[in-house]
């Protein structure tokens, strides 16, 4: 019997792995793609799931690769929104938010998106 | 076919913990006691838990390496850092009380618990997540180890199955429902979505449950009334084979997400 219930233990870690992910981008201000009229005072990320504030991050920077400094991020609504307030100047242009989190499972992931500020 | 290492560490976790708490309670409804099966299944949880911790540690470092000063802020400032210590130090205070049967219900029960804190439930449901996923898991518990302690039973097997029917009419009641209800919050839906990875998996734990159920009715209403101790045998090492696949279905569901 103990031989047994060995045998059908190690059988079964032999089976074939699927793919992992998990706190997914939901929504963002500014939106994914979108054109605004004034520079946002913060950047501000809704995931799916809560997150880890110590293990996440978002930067942003200029089309032409210049940084725009933010704030160390904060995560509020029950650890499911990451907010950076914006402390550098925004011109008119392209920029592209890049952001890393990694999920109270313990799952991280990350992606980018762009918005731009109307002249 | 590859093994992947998380997930195997992941699983044997979750079935060693369920069998350890199982194992622990056991003799509080009437079971047997077996404290080497105890601590063994204490040893894997700790272990494996260890494992799981410093692969997924590993993960999340990526390919600049696991610092220490990364190792401080995953297991210092993360919740799933202090969850890991906190049933780390459970382990060790559990396997230290083995031979107390109330205390180490306590301290296994506990440290199964705090699972359901680092999982779907609780980053998707918040609290209640978290109390439907510990009954669940408190269930689960008790049906692994009560199976496990059977089946290790040289002798008496159908006087302590039937000690283990009314606990087991219980458990077989919370167990799905918890698990449904579960799936509901974390999937958005009682009935699991065919177009993803983790619908088949939740479909796929819905089947090995229901199969279990099957056997579990086998061997209350047709061996343990015959007292047919090799129908009975079989039919406790076949729930344990399913328990064993359900395990790891648990484990690959916790590390894959709801929306793919």
């Amino acid at each position: 019997m103990r031989r047994a219930i060995i045998a059908a233990a190690v059988g079964m870690l032999c089976m074939p792995a699927v793919a992992t992910a998990h706190a997914m981008l939901e929504r963002s201000s500014p939106m994914v793609g979108s054109t605004v009229h004034a520079a946002p005072a913060a950047i501000s990320l809704r995931f799916g799931e809560a997150i880890e504030p110590a293990l996440s991050s978002v930067s942003m920077a200029r089309a032409d690769g210049v940084v725009v400094p933010l704030a160390t991020p904060a995560v509020t609504e029950r650890g499911t929104v990451l907010v950076a307030a914006v402390r550098g100047a925004m011109a008119p242009g392209l920029y592209r938010v890049r952001w890393h989190v990694v999920s109270v499972d313990t799952h991280v992931t990350q992606g980018d998106f762009s918005f731009r500020i109307a002249p | 076919m590859t093994l992947d290492w998380p997930i195997a560490a992941r699983a044997i976790n979750d079935a060693a913990s369920l069998a350890w708490f199982g194992l622990a309670l056991a003799p509080a409804y009437g079971g047997p006691r077996f404290i080497a099966a105890q601590r063994i299944a204490g040893g894997l949880a700790l272990g494996s838990l260890f494992a799981f911790a410093a692969l997924t540690m590993m993960d999340i470092a990526g390919a600049g390496g696991l610092s220490t000063a990364a190792l401080v802020t995953m297991l210092g400032k993360t919740s799933f850092g202090h969850i890991w210590l906190l049933r780390g130090a459970l382990c060790i205070a559990a396997l230290s009380f083995t031979a107390n049967i109330r205390v180490g219900a306590v301290l296994t029960g506990s440290q199964l618990a705090l699972l359901a804190l680092a999982g779907h439930a609780f980053a998707r449901g918040g609290v209640i997540g978290a109390v439907g996923e510990t009954l669940h898991l408190v269930a689960a518990g008790a049906w692994v180890g009560g199976a496990l302690a059977l089946a290790l039973l040289k002798r008496d097997v159908p006087e302590s199955a039937a000690h283990f029917s009314k606990p087991g009419y219980v458990i077989a009641s919370i167990a799905p429902v918890t698990g449904v209800a579960v799936l509901a919050l974390v999937a958005g839906d009682v009935l699991p979505n065919p177009d993803t990875d983790y619908g088949w998996l939740a479909a796929g734990k819905l089947a090995l449950f229901t199969a279990l159920l099957a056997l579990a009715g086998w061997n209350r209403f047709y061996a343990l009334p015959r007292a047919n101790i090799v129908a009975l045998r079989l039919g406790i090492l076949a729930e344990l084979v399913v328990m064993g696949a359900l395990s790891f279905t648990a484990a690959t569901l916790a590390t894959t997400s709801p929306a793919m």
